[in-house]
């Protein structure tokens, strides 16, 4: 898992980062994480990630067009952070995704978006 | 034990025996192949699982074109927690022969994580679908869709695309590239959505209610008008009809 650890620990350089996952999407399994050594929460949390994720892909009414636009991104702002799920899109068959949590002192969310999209369109070769 | 008369109880047992056979190579640090009958098998290392083969599963191969990612790894992964769940829930006897370790790159998987996902797996299809015949039946679309609309998972479209009536769920996903345990899930989704024949959940079962009416086919084709059916002969207005011919004569 080298190249993909390699990825997750420039994400980890994003401002405010405090810990990121790749999830299969199809399983909700982490497959690699970084920031956080506890493993059982890290299942879990990618587990509940995953709902989420599947919730917003099964529901219409988040879709901006009739026919159905591919989700690209899904934020969630608590008081205490963001977190950023970011799909990897169509090369990777949807098959996974990254969360990325941001700590909302030192994190800024736009930035935090934006290399976050470079990062992944580089870790999936786009 | 295979001769044995199966309950309930035993099924479980039996079902749990190749994790508990896992976490005891394990807690012995043992290195080699954990054969699970004709199913598959784990490859330890040193009392970690480095590798799983199951043959309800796609390999690492399989899944490279739809996941041709940077790095070989993650098909490597996923097609071990993949296989690890058939194998884990597998009645076959487990048989451990000790060997070298296996080549390549080594990541190293706990009995324990694997059997936490197996459950929480098995959670998520029974909480979409509680029937698991759904994951070994031969994947067949409904002919028609009794409803206005259906949203789809990208997946699930490509099960229905591709469904031949013969397929199952796994041989689907090795031919789409997909985790075995995907399309169980997209399958299971499809199910509950009415939208595949299943057997014996169905209140009123498909196969005598989808054959049409029998073709006519001692009626004239061209002749309009006449009932696909005739009503049953009436003997007594026939009796009376022909008393009535009969008295004209």
């Amino acid at each position: 898992m080298a190249d993909i650890d390699d990825h997750l620990a420039r994400m980890m350089t994003i401002p405010g980062a405090r810990r990121v996952t790749l999830i299969d999407c199809a399983s909700g399994l982490a497959v690699a994480s970084a920031g956080r050594e506890d493993l059982v929460d890290r299942h879990e949390d990618a587990a509940g990630a995953t709902d989420v994720v599947r919730a917003v892909l099964a529901s219409p009414a988040l879709s901006a067009t009739a026919a159905g636009d591919d989700v690209e991104e899904i934020i969630v702002c608590g008081t205490g952070g963001y977190h950023l799920l970011a799909l990897t899109g169509a090369d990777l068959d949807g098959h996974l995704f990254v969360h990325l949590l941001i700590d909302r002192e030192n994190g800024n969310l736009a930035l935090a978006r934006l290399r976050l999209q470079g990062l992944v369109d580089a870790m999936t070769g786009r | 034990m295979a001769d044995r008369t199966r309950t309930p109880t035993d099924d479980r047992a039996t079902g749990d025996r190749v994790a508990r056979t896992l976490g005891t190579l394990e807690r012995e640090r043992a290195t080699g192949l954990l054969r699970v009958g004709d199913d598959g098998a784990f490859h330890l290392d040193r009392g970690a699982v480095t590798r799983a083969e199951s043959r309800h599963a796609p390999g690492p191969g399989d899944l490279i074109g739809a996941l041709g990612g940077p790095d070989p790894e993650l098909p490597a992964l996923l097609a071990l927690f993949d296989a690890a769940y058939f194998l884990l829930g597998s009645r076959a006897e487990p048989v451990f022969t000790g060997g070298p370790p296996a080549h390549g790159p080594v990541r190293r998987i706990t009995a324990a994580t694997l059997d936490h996902e197996r459950r929480r797996r098995r959670t998520l299809l029974d909480s979409a679908w509680p029937y698991d015949d759904a994951d070994t039946a031969a994947v067949v679309p409904v002919r028609r869709v009794r409803r206005q609309r259906v949203i789809l998972t990208g997946l699930q479209a490509e099960i229905l695309l591709n469904a031949d009536g013969r397929r199952t769920p796994a041989e689907l996903a090795r031919d789409l590239g997909r985790t075995a345990f995907a399309c169980l899930l997209a399958v299971r989704g499809l199910a509950a959505a009415a939208l595949l024949r299943t057997r014996p959940h169905d209140p009123a079962p498909a196969s005598p209610v989808t054959p049409a009416a029998p073709p006519p086919a001692q009626l004239p084709p061209r002749e309009a008008g006449p009932p696909t059916e005739w009503a049953p002969a009436d003997h007594d207005l026939l009796a009376r009809l022909r008393a009535a011919l009969a008295e004209l004569g």
